[in-house]
């Protein structure tokens, strides 16, 4: 055998030997019936480990009740749609069993019949549009959601085919229009397009019931004194706000006019709108309130402090002038009760734009409130915030705000000097609202002595807002509003921000009234100190009861203690003490 | 009853069918009726129909599927053959008349209309196909020239070839399922064995690439939130361990084909996780007690043919119920004996009797074999290896 000899045969034995691996040859019949036995066994154990699988993750499915949740589509109708209740727990939404009208057309024999028999027994269809309905080429058409149990029985009696009936909810507001902005609407598919009902959706869907910090009796006291005025002065809206500065807690907050939310539809915009908390309003003298408590805060300004208000303040272009002129210079507590324009600009010149602007941001006026609705409004700031947007801001022009921004910034400059954010929802014991400290305590007990002066000095402005024994302090405002190009004298937005009661300071109300005309009763006057002022002095007397305060002597001891008694109004040295 | 002395068919047939299996199958189509009786009112509202409509037709299945299974099994393994090759011959004819003349269903022509009923020749399909492919494959193994495994994959490749154009993917991978399974049974070289292993996953990709609906339901399988699936998912968490009871589910209201591609999930609802654990015991019981017979007969043929069968109701029940659970992407696939359909039910009942059939006791069988296998032969084979070993 030669080398090549041998090279081919091994060549040849290993391509044979590559060949059998891939085609072997043909074991014999009971070599292959072994092969057979093994595989069929290695099958079995395969097979056995797949149910096994299957059979464990039956059991983990079937046991993880949370896998029911995961579902994005809930099931109509295995839920109940949560209801909101008030800060007590009366009912604000619930959900009332309802019966569904429905047809499928295409069993419908005759159409005219039917549309003849049902025209008297269904609400909003006449004969004419239910024939139009019961030939649609559609399986479904809904002929009523809101079935009484009578028609119910007479519609079942006419056996007509293909009319059906399904168990349906109608979401029912018992209180009608009060709080109606808060709670928002729902779509006939009992989803939230408004208010609470929106914004609270998911937990509402998940069947939880929702607390809100409204209390529906001071709801209901807001929504008649102001729209009592609003009445009296011919307004055009109007707008309130009680909210406990302790908590943040909103305890009632009335837009108007407002609407039923029971009636989906034919609600117009302007009652839909929230004047509250999406309406955006320069609020005029009320600013002067935080005017104040800045230029003490900053140290800009000390107590007792005067200001030449003589002449108008011309700045630029701008001319800056007072309602009364007066001749001689004013102290600080007398810029704020007589509500001098001048005085409160020249203050707001020695806190300086920056260290406003920081403010105003401390006070939550610069951005949307965190409110639990839909419907908030973000105020409108300068864009440039120089000396006259500075002189501008501090009597309350150039920067627009929402009543509750308001009410929320006043409750942190008269209070306790922390701002709170401000909530729809009632605090759960163990929640701590988030306070931010804004102002010094000695700050706040001066602002609120001049406050209170305000009211109770017989040439404050808002004399109309004394409720005896309660202790009221606040700031008439009257803006005039933007209409167009420019400021309209006629077109007033009447306000009146209150604290109360000033020595023992807990609630802060604000009042708004849209559009007052001067009446002959005002003498004309359409100022937040006869629009405004009323309101608040009649709600204050009927909700200080049930908010537990009880009224007090002034001049006693303990209450005189808790205030600044040496302010000096007016020339004679008049002071809190003296009436 | 029966005396075991009696040599009549019936007679025979008693004392020698395997009474586990028939139980087996019996038990499914009882659960199956109730079942359909529970999901069959909503479909058939859903889609307009007297709401008794699947109900009854199901309850009209089951005495032809059950005549047809307690007939095959009577049948000797010779006949069966024979007839499986007639039938199956048959069925293919079926199928191209469904594809040339059929009623389309859900986009797809795999119905002809027979005597007023709607049939699905390709069920049929299944287990004649397994019957006549480990015929071939045995005789290419006991045979002494015969390339059996040549025939058997081009039968194949003319059937997924039928099945493609239908389109029919459940179905054909249930039949190169059967056949791969034959191959591996039936001796096909490891390396082979790995191979298609290997390639399984590169054919399902190119399913995905290449048919839509393949990538949707992949995709959703993945990314989760398939509407169907969450259903199933949520019906599982709803019935808990016990069920809401009878008639008493939901979900089902919002599950397309409950009736048949998701009857498990409303078993899962409304008789609960312990009875879909029972459903899933009798198939798993079905599928080990299958293969026992299978093993302990002593033909290569019955050990293939019967395993095949097994392996066809076990894979078709598995992906069922894990298409259900969602640890596979959604494939409708009826639930053997389960499931509503005339089609499906008649199949399954063919199925079983040919597994009954293939697995009867018998004494007289291994003369069937031409070759005969056991301790004896196995013995002198190993001593030539001995020997070759000792040489």
């Amino acid at each position: 055998m030669t080398k090549t000899e041998i090279t081919q045969n091994r060549m040849k034995q290993s391509l044979l030997a590559a060949r059998s691996l891939v085609f072997p040859d043909r074991p014999d019949p009971a070599k292959s019936r072994r092969i057979a036995e093994g595989r069929l066994v290695a099958s079995c154990f395969i097979a056995l480990a797949v149910f096994i699988t299957i059979g464990v993750r039956i059991v983990t499915l079937a046991t993880a009740t949370e896998a029911a949740s995961v579902s994005p589509v809930p099931l109509a109708g295995t839920t109940e749609r949560g209801q909101i209740l008030d800060r007590r727990g009366r009912l604000m939404a619930t959900n009332l069993p309802m019966t569904v009208l429905h047809a499928d057309p295409s069993e419908i024999m005759d159409v005219t019949e039917a549309a003849l028999q049902l025209a008297p027994l269904i609400a909003h269809h006449d004969e004419a549009s239910l024939t139009r309905l019961l030939q649609k080429d559609a399986r479904y058409v809904e002929l009523d959601r809101k079935l009484t149990p009578e028609r119910h029985a007479a519609i079942l009696g006419l056996g007509i085919p293909g009319i059906n009936f399904r168990d349906g909810m109608l979401r029912a507001y018992p209180r009608g229009n009060a709080a109606a902005h808060i709670l928002g609407q729902v779509d006939t598919q009992n989803h939230g397009i408004a208010g609470v009902e929106k914004s609270m959706e998911a937990q509402l869907l998940a069947g939880n019931d929702v607390t809100l910090s409204i209390d529906i009796g001071m709801q209901a006291i807001l929504a008649k004194e102001i729209s009592s005025q609003i009445n009296d002065f011919e307004a055009i809206g109007g707008a309130g706000v009680l909210l406990d500065i302790r908590s943040g807690e909103i305890l009632a907050m009335v837009s108007l006019p407002d609407f039923n939310p029971n009636h989906l539809g034919k609600i117009s915009a302007d009652a839909r709108f929230n004047r509250a908390t999406k309406g955006l309003y320069e609020m005029g003298s009320t600013f002067k309130v935080l005017n104040t408590a800045i230029a003490l805060e900053t140290g800009a300004v000390r107590m007792g402090q005067t200001y030449d208000v003589a002449k108008p303040l011309r700045v630029a272009r701008f001319t800056i002038n007072d309602f009364h002129v007066y001749k001689r210079p004013l102290n600080i507590s007398e810029i704020l009760v007589y509500s001098s324009n001048i005085g409160s600009a020249k203050m707001a010149e020695a806190i300086g734009p920056q260290t406003q602007r920081l403010f105003m941001e401390k006070l939550g006026l610069l951005d949307h409130l965190p409110l639990e609705l839909p419907e908030i409004g973000r105020p409108l700031t300068p864009r440039q915030w120089k000396r006259i947007e500075t002189m501008t801001v501090s009597y309350g022009h150039g920067i627009s705000i929402s009543p509750v921004h308001l009410a929320s910034a006043v409750g942190a400059a008269s209070g306790d000097g922390l701002w709170v954010t401000p909530t729809l929802l009632k605090r759960q014991t163990g929640d701590n609202p988030i306070k931010t400290r804004v102002f010094s305590a000695e700050t706040t007990r001066n602002v609120r002595s001049m406050m209170r002066l305000v009211v109770s000095h017989p040439d404050g402005t808002g004399n109309f807002a004394e409720a005896p024994g309660y202790m009221v302090g606040g700031k008439t405002g009257t803006a005039e509003k933007i209409l167009g190009n420019g400021y309209d004298k006629k077109a007033n937005l009447a306000t009146f921000v209150a604290t109360f009661p000033v020595h023992d300071p807990r609630y802060v109300l604000a009042v708004m009234v849209d559009e007052p005309k001067g009446q002959k009763k005002s003498y004309g006057y359409a100022t937040g100190g006869w629009v405004a002022a009323p309101a608040v002095k009649r709600i204050v007397e009927q909700a200080a009861p049930l908010l537990g305060i009880l009224p007090v002597d002034e001049e006693s001891p303990e209450i005189r203690q808790k205030l600044r008694v040496d302010l000096q109004i007016g020339e004679e040295k008049k002071t809190l003490a003296t009436f | 009853m029966l005396d075991r002395t009696d040599r009549s068919l019936v007679g025979t047939w008693w004392w020698t069918v395997d009474k586990w299996l028939l139980a087996g199958a019996l038990i499914l189509m009882v659960l199956g009726a109730l079942l359909v009786m529970a999901a069959g009112p909503a479909v058939a509202n859903l889609i307009n129909l007297p709401s008794q409509h699947f109900m009854v037709r199901q309850l009209l299945y089951i005495m032809p599927s059950l005549a047809v299974m307690i007939t095959v099994s009577m049948l000797e393994p010779r006949p069966i053959r024979a007839l499986s090759l007639v039938g199956l011959a048959g069925v293919i004819g079926l199928m191209i008349m469904a594809i040339v003349a059929g009623s389309e269903i859900k986009g797809a022509t795999r119905w002809i209309t027979l005597f007023g009923f709607n049939l699905q020749p390709s069920e049929f399909a299944k287990p004649l196909f397994a019957i006549v492919s480990a015929w071939l494959l045995t005789l290419w193994r006991e045979g002494e020239d015969f390339p059996g495994w040549i025939y058997s994959t081009a039968l194949l490749a003319g059937l997924v070839t039928i099945l493609v154009l239908q389109p029919d993917i459940g179905m054909t991978a249930v039949i190169v399922l059967t056949w791969g399974f034959q191959m591996f049974l039936a001796g096909m070289p490891m390396l082979f064995v790995i191979g298609a292993v290997a390639v399984a996953p590169l054919a399902l990709y190119v399913a995905y690439l290449n048919l839509d609906h393949v990538t949707l339901r992949i995709n959703k399988f993945f990314e989760g939130g398939s509407w169907q699936v969450e259903r199933a998912r949520q019906s599982f968490a709803e019935g808990g361990i016990f069920g809401v009871g009878p008639g008493d589910g939901t979900v089902k209201l919002h599950l397309p084909d409950a009736h048949s591609d998701f009857i498990f999930a409303v078993a899962a609802e409304e008789y609960g996780a312990l009875a879909c654990l029972v459903l899933l015991g009798i198939y798993g019981f079905i599928v080990m007690r299958g293969f026992a017979r299978a093993l302990s007969d002593e033909g290569l043929f019955c050990l293939i043919a019967a395993s095949s069968l097994v392996m066809q109701i076990g894979v078709q029940a598995a992906i069922h119920m894990a298409s259900s659970v969602d640890l596979i992407p959604t494939k409708g696939m009826t639930l053997p004996f389960v499931s509503y359909g005339g089609s499906s039910l008649l199949a399954s009942g063919l199925t079983m009797g040919l597994l009954l059939a293939l697995t009867r006791r018998r004494n007289s069988w291994s003369t069937f074999s031409r070759y005969r296998t056991g301790s004896e032969t196995l013995s002198v084979d190993s001593t030539t290896e001995a020997k070759g070993a000792a040489r």
